[in-house]
């Protein structure tokens, strides 16, 4: 099957896709060079592995299981809670050594990038794969992490080639060689194919990427809506979704969730965790100049079962102080007395620019105007002592309480200085080695 | 049963239904009307159990009965139908035949027994004569600030009250959706009428039937409220509306007692402008920004998605310069259904509402809140 050809030229457009091997874990690994090797996973303080090092899956541990049953796996494991500011810091730095190869960078996650090269051959005086190796390469030799790499035409193709051999993998699939590599690839391993496509896909008979490529264009355009159109054309070597380099500016909605551990029943602990979460969920907001129209909060429970609750405001804010009335009605909806709860979260949506503020008539608009103010004067705060540093007294329990890791604190917690935040101590280089 | 009617009559007596008779109901029956034979003419019943009409018509009656046909099938039927007198029968197992000349119709119906009781029985209700136009002229200057939010049931509708003043006596209806306030006021003369002292709430649905029961029949209407509903009457029709029962807010409390900076000017020319502006508008940005000084008001509207705009206009204004932001879409509303030429702007300072009414008289007003545009 081989024989087919979808491309006759090899490198119409010169894609690559850089994805972090077990990103958290390596990270960890770096900072804690006595822990390479060794089954590692993060994600303790949710209770549940969030990344495992690839050591932890050779010991059977997968993303996403409770930690009593990977413990039950693998005794020696070692746990670690998340430290999300480290690994933020190390993918600035991954974004940064791509971008010295090429200024159209797309940072797709926090370990994911796609990187657009045509045409750098030239200036680079090196062929496509030299390039995408010596990106490797750098990435790491100066942070020490391992990347996937995966070199095509398109987008999805170029993501089909990094999770083509991983971990350490470079992957070339050129437009000459592209059946080869699809012809064993499940369809629902394709980028954007979910479940339901791919059972759709399972009914007129096609199993593997490549007999889906191979359909006529008639037949996809009748079947399929636009997105299995793009993908099909993706995986034919035409290069419909471009690059982005420029950072999100507008989103469609905002949401916040964060799991604690221990689970908990006590509604005022719960109540302020969820609180916490809009608060957060409405600074982010508040940087884009946005305000929600709708609101919805959710509980998790200790089943995993989530329950929410949906509503419309009567006008847009991005306020806390605003919305905490609202919010509580709809938590004590929610709540119930007999359950335990592993998570909370918020989701602002339909969210449109704060520019405009159309006030009722009902209510006063003095009083907005001066929380308005009052909100102003926080996020200031908040630039100068660290967020949260003005917050609601209903969420202050989660100050008292603790915001429920379990474990010990992270290296980057513990190396705080007095008066510092996570936050602050990010610019510092901190290799922690023990002596 | 069995009559025949005359096509003209028959057609605008079913189309009357048609917005009121559900598309989408769980009791199939809903979706029909009910034709029921009198002695010398037929009786059409729609409902949808919130608003009930029952509308009599000039027919020749042959053999008494009832049935429940669909309202649109019927209406299709008779539209399509060439012919000037239609003959309507229906046999035992409600089947309903339509014959006009060479056409034939069939189609079946169902029993007129599981049809919902629309009027059971009004000779309590006490009616009172109004005059249908200014009805309709309360209803046409207030319909348009009602919200269209179906969570704040008692925003979905429109605020109908009376009062004396004096030995005279007014009605008035208000209409909010929270951002503007609309107030219309009909002044019923004196003598014996209608007292809707804690007023009552009649939703859109609702509104949209009297109107058009209004436009059909000039003159005078009858009206009466009776516990949960309004019941409007004219010679051959009876039209009933569920009212809404929620507490309506005390809109008398956002009635600015001080007088903002007033500034004067015409509808047409003010309409125009404001018709220019609103073309930038759009559903996330929908602001015009008002700078007034003597003798002259500068709109300007600016859309990062569209574009700007900016136009000027005389006004007769004599306070100081000031710069306020609005929804455009709500002056122009306001200011369409204002009668006479003449319009006066009260701009409130400091966030406070503004308030739009015509230079003479004291029948409408619309007080609308500003926009903040940082």
């Amino acid at each position: 099957m081989s024989d087919i050809l979808f491309s006759l030229h090899s490198w119409p457009r010169a894609i690559l896709h850089i994805d972090g091997d077990a990103f958290f874990t390596s990270c960890e690994e770096v900072i804690h060079p006595e822990l390479r090797g060794k089954p590692l996973i993060t994600g303790g303080e949710r209770g549940i592995v969030a990344c495992a090092s690839y050591a932890a899956k050779k010991r059977g541990i997968k993303r996403g299981v409770p930690l009593h049953q990977a413990k039950a796996l693998c005794p020696d494991l070692i746990v670690l809670p998340s430290d999300y500011e480290t690994y933020s810091l190390f993918s600035r730095r991954m974004f940064s050594i791509v971008r010295r190869f090429t200024p159209q960078v797309e940072e797709y996650s926090i370990d994911e990038a796609f990187a657009d090269l045509t045409g750098m051959r030239r200036s680079l005086h090196a062929s496509y794969e030299a390039i995408s190796l010596r990106v490797k390469g750098e990435i790491e030799q100066e942070l020490g992490i391992g990347v996937s790499v995966g070199l095509s035409l398109t987008k999805v193709l170029a993501k089909v080639a990094s999770k083509h051999r991983k971990p350490d993998g470079f992957t070339v699939i050129s437009g000459r060689a592209i059946a080869r590599y699809l012809q064993n690839l499940p369809v629902e391993k394709i980028w954007g194919i979910g479940h339901a496509t791919a059972n759709y896909l399972e009914k007129m008979g096609i199993r593997t990427a490549l007999e889906f490529a191979r359909l006529p264009e008639k037949k996809v355009k009748e079947r399929f809506t636009k997105p299995g159109v793009e993908i099909w054309r993706e995986l034919r070597g035409e290069s419909v979704y471009p690059v982005i380099p420029e950072e999100k500016s507008t989103y469609a909605s905002i949401s916040k969730m964060k799991t604690f551990s221990p689970p908990t029943a006590d509604r005022g602990y719960l109540f302020a965790h969820l609180l916490r979460n809009l608060e957060s969920a409405c600074i982010k907001a508040r940087r884009y100049t946005l305000a929600p129209r709708r609101i919805i909060p959710l509980l998790k429970k200790n089943s995993f079962d989530t329950v929410g609750r949906e509503a419309k405001l009567s006008r847009p804010s991005v306020y806390p102080l605003e919305l905490s009335p609202l919010l509580k009605e709809l938590f004590d909806q929610l709540y119930d007395v007999r359950e335990l709860y592993r998570a909370t979260g918020i989701i602002l949506l339909d969210l449109v620019p704060d520019t405009h503020i159309q006030y009722s008539l009902f209510e006063n608009p003095v009083r907005a105007e001066k929380i308005r103010h009052l909100y102003e004067a926080a996020d200031t705060l908040s630039r100068k002592y660290g967020k949260h540093t003005l917050h609601l007294g209903g969420s202050h329990l989660i100050e008292v309480l603790g915001k429920g890791k379990r474990g010990d604190p992270t290296v980057r917690e513990q190396t705080c200085l007095y008066g510092e935040t996570g936050r602050k101590h990010l610019g510092l280089p901190i290799f922690h080695v023990k002596v | 049963m069995d009559f025949t009617i005359k096509r003209g009559i028959f057609l605008e007596g079913i189309q009357k239904t048609l917005g009121i008779v559900e598309r989408k109901t769980t009791m199939p029956i809903l979706n029909n009307i009910l034709i029921k034979t009198e002695k010398d003419g037929i009786r059409i019943i729609a409902t949808d159990r919130e608003i009930g009409l029952v509308a009599d018509y000039g027919a020749d009656v042959k053999t008494l009965g009832e049935v429940t046909v669909s309202a649109r099938k019927m209406y299709e039927m008779i539209r399509e139908i060439q012919g000037d007198m239609i003959h309507f029968e229906a046999n035992e197992q409600c089947r309903v035949t339509v014959t006009c000349q060479k056409v034939v119709y069939r189609i079946p119906g169902l029993p007129a027994d599981d049809f919902p009781h629309v009027l059971d029985d009004y000779g309590d209700v006490m009616f009172y004569p109004v005059s249908g136009q200014l009805l309709g002229d309360l209803i046409h200057k207030t319909f348009f600030a009602m919200s269209g939010d179906e969570m704040r049931k008692n925003l979905n509708g429109v605020f109908f009250e009376t009062f004396g003043e004096g030995s005279r006596h007014v009605m008035r209806m208000v209409a909010t959706d929270g951002h503007r306030l609309a107030l219309a006021n009909m002044d019923a003369g004196e003598g014996e009428h209608l007292r809707l002292e804690k007023g009552i709430i009649i939703p859109r649905k609702g509104l949209n039937e009297i109107r058009k029961l209004i436009d059909d029949a000039p003159g005078n209407v009858s009206i009466g409220v009776r516990k949960g509903m309004c019941i409007i009457r004219t010679d051959s029709t009876v039209l009933r509306v569920s009212l809404v029962d929620a507490e309506y807010p005390d809109y008398k409390r956002v009635i600015p007692v001080e007088k903002g900076s007033t500034v004067e000017f015409g509808k047409d020319a003010v309409l125009r402008a404001l018709r220019r502006m609103s073309v930038m508008a759009s559903e996330r940005y929908s602001g015009v920004i008002i700078s007034l000084a003597p003798g002259s008001m500068v709109l300007e509207s600016t859309n990062p998605d569209v574009g700007e705009a900016k136009d000027e206009i005389e006004v007769a204004y004599q306070d100081r310069e000031l710069t306020v932001g609005y929804n455009v879409r709500y002056l122009i509303d306001a200011i369409e259904v204002v009668e006479g030429e003449k319009i006066t702007f009260e701009i409130g300072l400091g966030m406070r509402p503004g308030v739009i009414r015509p230079v003479e008289g004291n029948r409408y007003m619309c007080i609308i809140m500003p926009l903040k545009i940082q």
